[in-house]
C-alpha cells in the first residue's frame, strides 16, 4: 500500500511541477525526484518479492496504509526542508 | 532486511562525482565581470552533466530516506548496535544477498531510468534547436 501511495504522490507532483509556473523558485522537481525514487525502488522491491511470494507481497493492511501517509508526509517535509534552505541562500546573497 | 544500502553506497559515490563535476564545469562557464564579481553562466539550451547528477542523486537520496523509513517501522532497522535486525539474529549472509540482488537491481534501475530521461532531453533540446535554426534561416 505504501508503494500505491507513494507512486500516487510521484503523479501528483509532477502534474503540478508540470502546471506550476514556480516550479524553481519552489524546488518542485526535488519533490518529484523524492516520490520518484522511492516508487522505482519499491516497484523493484515488489517484483522481486512478487517472484518469491505472490500477491502477499502487496502489502494491504492498515498498518502499510498509516505508513504511506507517514512516508508521503516524510517526503513532503524533506522538499519543506530544501525549499527553506534554498530561500536562507538567496536571502543570504 | 536493508535492500536500500545498495542505492545509498551509489548516493554517497555519485554525490561526490557531483561536487567534482560542479567544480569542474563552473570553472569552465565561469565569466569574470570585475575582480571582485564572478558570474557562472550556464549555457542556453545545454544542460550541465552537475545539473543531471543532481537529478540521479535527488532520486537516489529520496528514495533511501524513504525506503529507511520503511525499514524502521518494520523493525529491520534498530537504535542499538549493530543497527540491522538480520545481524543481530545471525542472518548477516542472507542480508548481503538481499543487498546485492533486491539493492543492486534498485541501484541498477534507477540509474537505466535517469539515463534513459538523460537522453530523451537531449533529443528534444537538439529538436528544439534545430527547429529555431530553420526559423532564424526563414
Amino acid at each position: 500500500m505504501y508503494f500505491a501511495l507513494t507512486l500516487a504522490a510521484a503523479i501528483i507532483a509532477t502534474i503540478i511541477w508540470v502546471k506550476n509556473e514556480r516550479r524553481n523558485e519552489l524546488k518542485l522537481g526535488s519533490l518529484c525526484l523524492i516520490y520518484w525514487g522511492a516508487s522505482i525502488m519499491w516497484a523493484v522491491d515488489l517484483v522481486i518479492a512478487w517472484g518469491e511470494e505472490g500477491a502477499a507481497a502487496f502489502e494491504t493492511g492498515a498498518s502499510a496504509t498509516m505508513l504511506g501517509i507517514v512516508v508521503v508526509a516524510l517526503g513532503a517535509a524533506i522538499w519543506g526542508v530544501l525549499l527553506a534552505a534554498s530561500k536562507r541562500r538567496i536571502a543570504a546573497r | 532486511m536493508a535492500c536500500f544500502i545498495a542505492p545509498a553506497v551509489e548516493a554517497v559515490v555519485m554525490t561526490a562525482v557531483q561536487k567534482h563535476v560542479e567544480k569542474k564545469e563552473a570553472e569552465e562557464l565561469r565569466v569574470y565581470t570585475s575582480e571582485e564579481h564572478v558570474v557562472v553562466a550556464e549555457p542556453e539550451n545545454k544542460i550541465t552533466w552537475a545539473r543531471r547528477l543532481k537529478w540521479l542523486n535527488g532520486m537516489l537520496w529520496g528514495g533511501v530516506a524513504l525506503l529507511a523509513l520503511e525499514h524502521v517501522w518494520h523493525g529491520e532497522i534498530v537504535a542499538s548496535f549493530p543497527f540491522l535486525t538480520a545481524v543481530a539474529e545471525g542472518q548477516t549472509m542472507e542480508m548481503l544477498k538481499e543487498i546485492a540482488i533486491t539493492g543492486g537491481a534498485m541501484a541498477l534501475t534507477i540509474t537505466a531510468i535517469w539515463g534513459g530521461v538523460c537522453f530523451a532531453v537531449e533529443k528534444l533540446m537538439a529538436k528544439q534547436d534545430s527547429a529555431v535554426a530553420r526559423l532564424l534561416e526563414k
